[in-house]
């Protein structure tokens, strides 16, 4: 896979914008009763958002490895963020309020079902995003080059 | 450059997954912002100014009293789920009937107390112990002190009182069942001991 300066640089915007929603439903997941809005742990609406935002991979990235690899470093960078988020009481306070294997526990033990859910959704995000560029290429093209009328 | 130029192409998918992205950034600032507030409560809240007294009333009978503060500095209020208070005399002389127990209280969630944020609140308790039997226990303590040299009254006897309270932060949810974790972040836990604070 060849990585040009211009296709990291999209790459990285997208795994920029893209990483809040991940953040965001990763921090949810662990704390639904604290969150605001918060999505009550529905798997479903976790996997509409994950498509959701794997759209813009797939539409700004015609090459599909790059697409895909927009995907896995959104959804690495999303949850980094998440883990920040979680983070963030115990580093401004006291550290010792955290209980022992609280971050084992409640927030690397789910690690693999949400991963699965983001990933999977962001791929899903990925295939439609670029149906809808193909489709809207086709239609500008139609556009520009009407039928000859005989 | 060549991405500033698909930038502006493709201007109106931009400003909508920008605002998609924005949405969820401002979210989970605002969640974690609350994250830190709710842990900070959990630090916050306490107990303080726990007063108590024993007085004897001319007809025989023995007044308890009990009071202390518990303050909420924190940005929520506290929904008290249940308030005990307990006052009790032990007599490590005798095998049974060791524990006197001279007053209690208990307050449930349906009688909805609250302290508000950034207020205190005073929670006092009084027992008037005229019943014969404990007073005869009571008073068979401060003979026994008697012989030992030590020389209680009813006012003076070794009172212990125990408070102890359970309270919710504001209107979090908590009611998990199979999540306990979940309620244990908003819950606040304090209690006092008479005979741990001495």
């Amino acid at each position: 896979m060849r990585l040009g300066r211009e296709d990291a640089k999209k790459v990285m915007a997208i795994s920029l914008m893209s990483a809040p929603p991940i953040a965001f439903m990763a921090f949810d997941f662990m704390f639904p009763n604290i969150t605001t809005p918060s999505m009550n742990k529905e798997m479903l609406v976790m996997l509409a958002v994950s498509i959701l935002a794997g759209i813009p991979s797939g539409y700004f990235n015609s090459r599909v490895d790059l697409a895909m690899l927009s995907v896995i470093a959104y959804t690495a960078i999303g949850y980094i963020l998440a883990v920040v988020y979680y983070s963030t009481p115990f580093t401004l306070y006291d550290i010792e309020l955290i209980l022992p294997g609280f971050y084992y526990a409640l927030f690397f033990r789910f690690t693999i079902i949400l991963l699965f859910i983001f990933v999977l959704g962001g791929f899903m995000g990925t295939v439609f995003g670029q149906l809808v560029r193909d489709s809207m290429k086709r239609e500008a093209t139609k556009l520009s080059f009407p039928p000859r009328e005989e | 450059m060549a991405l500033l130029k698909s930038a502006k192409e493709h201007w109106f998918s931009i400003t909508l997954y920008a605002l998609f992205s924005a949405f969820f950034l401002v979210a989970g600032v605002l969640s974690a912002s609350t994250y830190v507030s709710v842990v900070r409560t959990l630090d916050e809240v306490f107990l303080e100014n726990a007063s108590f007294s024993a007085d004897e009333l001319e007809n025989g009978s023995v007044e308890i009293t009990f009071s202390i503060d518990l303050v909420n500095p924190s940005r929520y209020d506290l929904k008290m789920q249940s308030i005990v208070w307990e006052a009790f005399v032990t007599n490590g002389t005798s095998g049974t009937g060791w524990y006197i127990p001279v007053g209690s209280a208990y307050t449930g969630p349906t009688s909805y107390v609250e302290v508000p944020s950034g207020d205190t609140k005073t929670f006092s308790y009084s027992s008037l112990v005229s019943d014969p039997e404990t007073l005869a226990r009571l008073n068979g303590l401060v003979n026994y002190s008697a012989l030992e040299g030590e020389h209680l009254t009813l006012e003076t006897l070794p009172y212990t009182h125990e408070f102890y309270t359970v309270a919710w932060m504001g209107d979090f949810k908590h009611d998990y069942l199979r999540e306990m974790y979940l309620n244990d972040i908003v819950r606040i836990q304090l209690e006092y001991s008479s005979e741990a604070a001495t």
